[in-house]
């Protein structure tokens, strides 16, 4: 009789299957709120995890990603979201930052000949450049902070706006303004921050903090030798590492997002390696269905998206905006 | 008074008939891939109560009930570990009625777990207490510690209670106790992923990696929950059922989801 359970549990798979599929078939296809539609609730950070197709080529993949990174870019400058982190597990956004930067950068460049309807005036400065992937280095000899190596890429661009606004941060030079009436002043729209993370960025930065920590101990106590009650870093030290300069902050929305396959059914999110200390309170979002057709379609390149569904996004800030927030209460 | 009777057997009838047929489903998802470390965050017992016009701490207990049944559906699974989110360290900031509450709960809870005869005696379950304890009040940090004394030589499984806990307190002690451990032994080198790991609690208690988190009510957070466990190669699965509500019938399409990966991995090797 030792047949009977594996007879049994392959019925199950099979009735499995077509419970997904048909699942799959009458899936919701109720549609999402416009994505500037009015919400009680947006996320100031997005995260957008993107996992590539095994089975397509990393050319083919590559620009899958970078399509939707700048899609999923201009959606949040709607949206009103003001820091994105996107995350790839191999790093391909991180090897193209400077090409994903340029795209970014693109629709502010061509707005900066757009002629301001407002009396101000301004010409924003050049974007600083990435920050540093930094070797772990003191940042002067007697601060005693080392830098830890986190594999971060950040990316800081203008707002998207034909109205430019005052930026009293940015370098004097630049800037060429007259004050205008009290009562005309718009709001300042915020500028996007992308941070790109990869698996380096993971538990790896984890342990690179803690390696500046041991540094910073060891130099306390002048040379090799510990001191006798070594200042160990708390929960508030290390979270003002990883979330501060070089790091990233803590997302409050995920889009976990599988470039579709053919055939894929139904599968439960998994985070790929995505910084785990930044995960704490963050809601995931993920397509349980993928937006593709399933496996009686041929698996030919055209009839697949190059990059991701908007309806997806919008999706994503709706389950956000419904979210019921407890923290421990 | 005969209607009695073949109504109280039909009833034990059907009883045995259901708990045969559930061992019986078991044994057939035994025949495939198992995860070996399974967690579970136990959400909505409160609100499960509020539904059934029932006090907190009814909600609370069911939910402790729901817990000692999926144990046993993992065990009989052959899953070598279990974790519970039992208490964060957030939930200090609750009422304080409910938090007493909730630690009476604990230290009652703890003590008919290792009852002889009781669950964990009965399958040869470890328990391990994972968290920041000294937080605890004494009555239950005694009662925790006993329970650990007692079932410190059982080997099928382990069991974490993670009270009263949160990853990143978790994450801090590792990185602290790493940090400690390399000023001792003079270790110049690189602190890695690899060493913070072998500090976590949970690996000092033995668990395996973490191949399914189950959290429950339809909430879709991790809630400062083994964040460093789950973010990579683990399934996360969000039901919509209140956790007292959990059942085999709930569990099943997600050991049929693990099963489905392992396979689907093992086809492209």
């Amino acid at each position: 009789m030792s047949w009977l359970a594996p007879v049994t549990l392959a019925f199950l798979h099979a009735l499995y299957r077509l419970v997904l599929v048909f699942k799959y078939i009458f899936r919701s296809r109720e549609e999402p709120r416009p994505i500037a539609a009015e919400r009680s609730k947006v996320p100031q950070h997005l995260a957008f995890i993107l996992v590539p197709n095994p089975e397509a080529g990393d050319e083919d993949n590559e620009q899958y990603m970078l399509n939707s990174v700048e899609k999923v870019a201009g959606w949040c400058r709607m949206a009103g979201i003001s820091r994105l982190t996107v995350y790839d597990r191999e790093g391909v956004l991180a090897k193209c930052s400077l090409e994903l930067r340029e795209r970014l950068l693109a629709p502010s460049k061509s707005e900066e000949v757009e002629e301001s309807p407002v009396e101000c005036d301004i010409r924003y400065p050049l974007t600083p450049p990435p920050s540093d992937d930094a070797e772990s280095r003191p940042l002067s000899p007697h601060s005693g902070i080392s830098i830890p190596k986190l594999s971060v890429t950040t990316i800081r661009y203008p707002s998207n706006t034909s109205k430019p606004k005052r930026r009293a941060s940015i370098g004097r030079a630049a800037i060429k303004r007259r004050r205008a009436p009290q009562h005309s002043q718009k709001p300042q729209e915020p500028l996007l921050t992308v941070y790109i993370a990869s698996y380096q960025s993971s538990k790896s930065a984890i342990a690179a903090a803690a390696s500046a920590f041991l540094q910073d101990i060891r130099r306390n106590g002048n040379g090799r030798s510990a001191p006798a009650k070594p200042s160990l870093p708390s929960i508030q030290e290390l979270n003002a590492v990883l979330e501060g300069e070089h790091g990233f902050p803590s997302p409050e929305l995920m889009i976990v997002h599988r470039r579709p396959r053919v055939g894929q059914l139904r599968s439960p999110a998994e985070l790929w390696g995505f910084p785990p200390w930044q995960t704490r309170l963050t809601e995931i979002h993920w397509e349980r269905y993928a937006p593709t057709a399933p496996f009686w379609r041929t698996s030919r390149s055209s009839e697949i998206s190059s990059s991701l569904d908007e309806t997806e996004f919008r999706r994503a800030l709706d389950e956000y905006d419904s979210a019921e927030m407890r923290v421990g209460t | 008074m005969l209607l009695q009777l073949i109504s109280s057997s039909l009833g034990w009838l059907r009883d045995q008939a259901t708990a045969k047929a559930q061992d019986a489903l078991l044994s057939a998802l035994a025949a495939g891939p198992i995860p070996q470390h399974i967690a579970f965050i136990m959400d909505g017992n409160r609100r499960y109560a509020r539904s059934k016009g029932m006090q907190v701490k009814q909600g609370h207990t069911d939910g402790f009930y729901t817990l000692r049944k999926m144990l046993e559906v993992c065990i009989k699974l052959n899953v070598r570990c279990v974790s519970a989110y039992v208490f964060s360290i957030e939930n200090f900031k609750r009422s304080p009625g409910e938090v007493t509450a909730l630690m009476d709960l604990a230290e009652e809870k703890l003590h008919e777990l290792c009852q002889k005869g009781d669950i964990l005696d009965q399958y040869g379950i470890r328990l391990v207490v994972v968290g920041h304890k000294d937080m605890l009040p004494e009555r239950v940090l005694a009662a925790a510690e006993k329970a650990e004394n007692l079932t410190r030589m059982n080997n099928r499984a382990v069991l974490n209670l993670c009270m009263p806990y949160t990853s990143r307190d978790e994450m801090t002690s590792a990185v602290q106790a790493t940090i400690q451990s390399h000023l001792e032994n003079d270790d110049e080198s690189a602190i890695t992923p690899q060493e913070i790991d072998a500090h976590l609690m949970t690996s000092l208690a033995g668990s395996p990696p973490l191949d399914i988190l189950v959290r429950t009510s339809g909430v879709k957070r991790l809630s400062d929950y083994l964040l460093w466990q789950c973010s990579e190669d683990t399934q996360l699965q969000f039901s919509s059922t209140y956790w007292p509500n959990f059942g085999l019938w709930d569990f099943v399409p997600i050991i049929l989801d693990f099963q489905r990966k392992v396979w689907a991995q093992n086809s492209t090797l």
